[in-house]
């Protein structure tokens, strides 16, 4: 057993929390985005845990790098869906009334 | 590279300039686009030419290579997408161009270019990561492109596709964060020559899979489909269903043929064809089922995403050039569909199926794209469609497993019942003949051209066929 | 290591699952969301703890502080429809579903190889070409450049989007309430301090933890606070404003296509000038950046949002 085991076995258990958070909490937007943040805090954990496996001095940077790259990806997605989500709940049903599946809209 | 024009790159950087550009300078966007877009088309072809006469190119960003750094690489797959890509989507953009400015155009000419440079980009990368970067910036561009109009059952597609699409992509970047730390690199080519049979490539395998699965909407993760491509504007809808939605597919392939070659035909294989026929035979009911035709499109759509899983369980050459062929032909045949009932809903109002009542008479052009068009998705010769079908069936005849090309043939039939009616109705008399409003001209052109394209494809199969085969990359 | 390292990675590493699992099942959104943030702190000290200083920075400010404050900012927003659980049926399923894959993804992770540097060895040995001398600002812009270009593609892509989707109602571009005094002697604080932290930082990504994307998320939390409070007018789409969203992927793609005109690959810069181009490119990201980020807030609202049907997505 090393550090970067806690650390990895911790990665997991965010990452499952995230999935529950994405899936299966509730159907709330908000949830679910935060869901999806915490899945991809898991795998950014097991990203930087498992770049500490090296008994040199310095641990990979590699993976460092593709935590950044995530984590920016991350908040631009999240920035986006909250931007939709704000419009939708602006929208209100008569600005675009939703035409009942398969008839023919007004 | 040594030597060679690095055509290969400039199929990303030129739209992405021209992306850039176009923000700054709104006013002049369209032009710009117009620009961008001839020369992205030059780079396309161009870097097509090199493949078919060289094979594969590549280019190392940077100039470092693998590992360290990451490789562009164009072989005949990827050189056969980078043509879809180029054909298909600018002739759908110009539907916009068409409308001559507008904020509405520039949003969509600017979304556009920034897909299609993330579109080349996801066919030439090499990376497992930064194909998880294409991937997303895929994924944002069409976002953008679906909700542009702030039309509320487009923003509630466009979310739910997001959030889905995000999920997807984390269980595809849980596997990478898994092969780099089995194997210490990104690289496609390296990784295929490192992956042991172990648990954690079969895992990483299993949760890239999974993720690529829902993004691509395999039945039965197709849910959040059929509101994208039904509620986007009709454009974004073509891009979609013709374009976008086969990205996942080639990450998938890439991952399957590259870097876990071993698994091809297996029971995870197996499975995939099974889910496969799965869409195929459900996508195509409910297309039958449905009442309007964008929805018959899209099931269709969730359809022929099924045709591309059937690849797996083959896994020989030849089911690999049919699978390549449905994705190259439905995008054609797709996007002309859907720029065709553009135009039907245009001049009457709704998108009912019996909107095509006399649309043979009144919209010659938009009739003679619906039948060339039908012929590919229906799988008749000698459209595209029917090259693609053929092949997946003769190489499931070849292995023996004979099911496979039962289910391509079955599947094809199906889609001629829901195909059909679209068809008979536009040939229907008219008894009362309201007066059909103004449809735009340039949707019927570029359906029509599509259409032809979507044809032209099933008289071509040999060339293309060619350049499939002799630029694979290992 | 001590016995006091071993007690602190092993607080941490069980704190974490356990607050991930607190905040998809708290009672309210916004204790979630409170949570969330707390969440964001600790892993930050985590890897911290794994001499990722890089990482935890940038997930203080980005990860964790302006993901919380764009979920926080669009809370009023949206009418928070508490606690409408899915059916039973798709909670026992995602349960069953979730067990199996923490047992399985568990149980691979701990068979990964012990022991192993990664490509660490291969970076050390090729730093000294790079335009970098800190490891991560190297691969980042350097090594793997390439995945950055796409990066700030993606960021630019994202604020393009949020800009279309924000009805012309709500487009920011008015300032809100005057701010208290206190508030607003503390603001006039602000905007020097962050600047020089940001300049500070872009100087020591070249041979420290920093870099164009720390020093741009400090920039943007100023710029976001000022626009939050309403102390400042949210950015109106000018042409500086405009120049400013595209610079950093302009001067990227600059630099990924002149070394194809001399025929060499993309982003190959040339070497002698490898280290003042990617400082130029850091300068040119971190003012990108800092504004996509602040485009990503709404303006400060004016008045309450009118009574708005949930947001659930379907």
């Amino acid at each position: 057993m090393s550090v970067w085991m806690l650390y990895g076995a911790a990665a997991i258990g965010v990452f499952s929390a995230g999935v529950f958070g994405a899936f299966g909490a509730t159907t709330h937007v908000v949830r679910r985005v935060l869901g999806v943040n915490i899945m991809g805090g898991g795998v950014f954990l097991l990203l930087v845990a498992s770049a500490r496996r090296a008994p040199s001095a310095i641990p990979d940077p590699v993976p460092h790098a593709l935590v950044l790259t995530g984590i920016v990806i991350s908040v631009s997605a999240t920035a986006l869906a909250m931007a939709i989500a704000r419009a939708l709940s602006v929208t209100r049903e008569r600005d675009s009334p939703a035409p009942p599946r398969d008839e023919p809209p007004r | 590279m040594s030597g060679t024009t690095p055509w290969i790159s400039w199929t990303i950087l030129a739209p992405l300039a021209g992306a850039t550009l176009s923000v700054l300078v709104a006013r002049r966007a369209v032009p710009i686009a117009v620009i961008a877009s001839a020369a992205t088309i030059v780079s396309v072809a161009a870097t097509v030419g090199q493949v078919a006469s060289a094979g594969a190119v590549s280019s190392a960003a940077g100039a470092w290579g693998a590992p360290l750094g990451i490789t562009l690489r164009a072989d005949g797959f990827g050189a056969l997408m980078l043509a879809t890509f180029g054909v298909v989507g600018p002739l759908v953009s110009l539907q916009a161009i068409g409308r001559r400015g507008g904020p509405r155009a520039r949003r969509f000419l600017v979304l556009w270019l920034f897909a299609w440079a993330s579109l080349n980009a996801l066919a030439l990368s090499a990376d497992v990561f930064n194909l998880y970067v294409t991937v997303e910036l895929v994924t944002l561009a069409a976002v953008g492109l679906i909700v542009v109009e702030r039309d509320r059952r487009a923003l509630a597609a466009g979310l739910r596709y997001l959030l889905l699409s995000l999920v997807g992509s984390l269980f595809y970047l849980m596997g990478v964060a898994l092969l780099y730390a089995a194997t210490a690199t990104l690289d496609t080519e390296l990784l295929g020559e490192r992956v042991t049979p172990e648990p954690a490539s079969w895992t990483a395998l299993a949760l890239m899979t999974a993720g690529l699965c829902l993004k691509a909407g395999l039945c039965p993760l197709h849910a959040w489909v059929p509101p994208a491509y039904t509620s986007a504007p009709p454009a974004v809808s073509a891009l979609l269903s013709g374009l976008i939605g086969k990205a996942p597919y080639v990450v998938l392939v890439r991952l399957w043929v590259e870097v876990f070659p071993g698994s091809l035909g297996g029971g995870a294989a197996r499975l995939l064809g099974a889910l496969g026929a799965l869409g195929i035979f459900w996508g195509s009911l409910l297309a039958l089922r449905a009442r309007r035709l964008k929805r018959v499109l899209a099931y269709s759509s969730v359809a022929h995403v099924g045709y591309l899983f059937l690849f797996f369980p083959l896994g020989t050459a030849g089911a690999w050039a049919g699978a390549a062929y449905v994705a190259v032909s439905h995008a054609a045949a797709s996007a002309s569909m859907f720029m065709a009932v553009e135009v039907v809903e245009r001049s009457v109002g709704h998108d009912m199926l019996d909107a095509t009542k006399g649309v043979a008479h009144r919209r010659p052009l938009t009739f003679v794209a619906l039948g060339l068009a039908g012929m590919s998705l229906m799988g008749l010769p000698p459209s595209g469609g029917f090259v693609a079908k053929w092949l997946l069936a003769r190489a499931a005849l070849e292995r023996g497993e004979w099911w496979w090309a039962a289910v391509v043939i079955a599947g094809g039939l199906l889609s001629a019942g829901y195909v059909f009616p679209i068809l008979r109705g536009a040939f229907a008399p008219q008894r009362r003949s309201p007066e059909l409003r103004r449809a735009p001209r340039h949707a019927e052109l570029v359906s029509l051209s599509l259409a032809v394209v979507a044809l032209a494809l099933g008289l071509i199969p040999l060339r293309l066929m060619a350049l499939l085969k002799l630029a694979g990359r290992s | 290591m001590s016995l006091v390292d071993w007690t602190l990675d092993g607080v941490l590493a069980a704190l974490l699952p356990l607050i991930a699992w607190g905040v998809v099942t708290a009672a309210s959104l916004d204790k979630a969301i409170m949570l969330f943030i707390v969440l964001g702190f600790v892993s930050a000290l985590a890897w911290a703890r794994l001499d990722a200083i890089d990482v935890a920075l940038v997930e203080a400010a980005v990860g964790s502080g302006l993901t919380g404050a764009l979920l926080l900012s669009a809370l009023p927003a949206i009418q928070p429809r508490l606690r409408r659980p899915s059916s039973l049926a798709r909670r026992a399923g995602v349960g069953a579903l979730l067990a199996g894959i923490t047992i399985w993804l568990g149980v691979t992770t701990l068979r990964l190889p012990a022991r192993s540097g990664g490509l660490a060895e291969l970076v050390c040995e090729n730093i000294e070409q790079s335009g970098a001398l800190h490891p991560i600002t190297a691969v980042l812009l350097d090594f793997r450049g390439y995945d950055t270009l796409i990066e700030v593609a993606v960021l630019l892509v994202a604020s393009l989007a949020v800009r279309a989707v924000q009805r012309p109602r709500l487009r920011p571009g008015r300032r809100g309430e005057p701010t208290s005094e206190p508030l607003a002697s503390f603001l006039n604080l602000l905007v020097p301090a962050s600047i020089v932290i940001a300049g500070f930082l872009v100087w020591e990504g070249s041979h420290a933890p920093g870099g164009a994307f720390q020093a741009g998320s400090i920039l943007a939390g100023c710029g976001v606070s000022l626009q939050l409070t309403g102390e400042r007018p949210a950015l109106r789409m000018t042409l500086r404003v405009r120049a400013a969203l595209v610079l950093g992927l302009a001067v990227f793609v600059a630099l990924a296509g002149a070394p194809l005109l001399r025929g060499h690959d993309l982003l190959d810069y040339p070497r002698p000038w490898a280290g003042p181009l990617v400082f130029a490119l850091e300068l040119a990201l971190t003012v990108s950046i800092a504004v996509i980020l602040v485009t990503f807030f709404p303006g400060a609202p004016d008045r309450p949002e009118p009574p708005a049907r949930a947001a659930d997505s379907p």
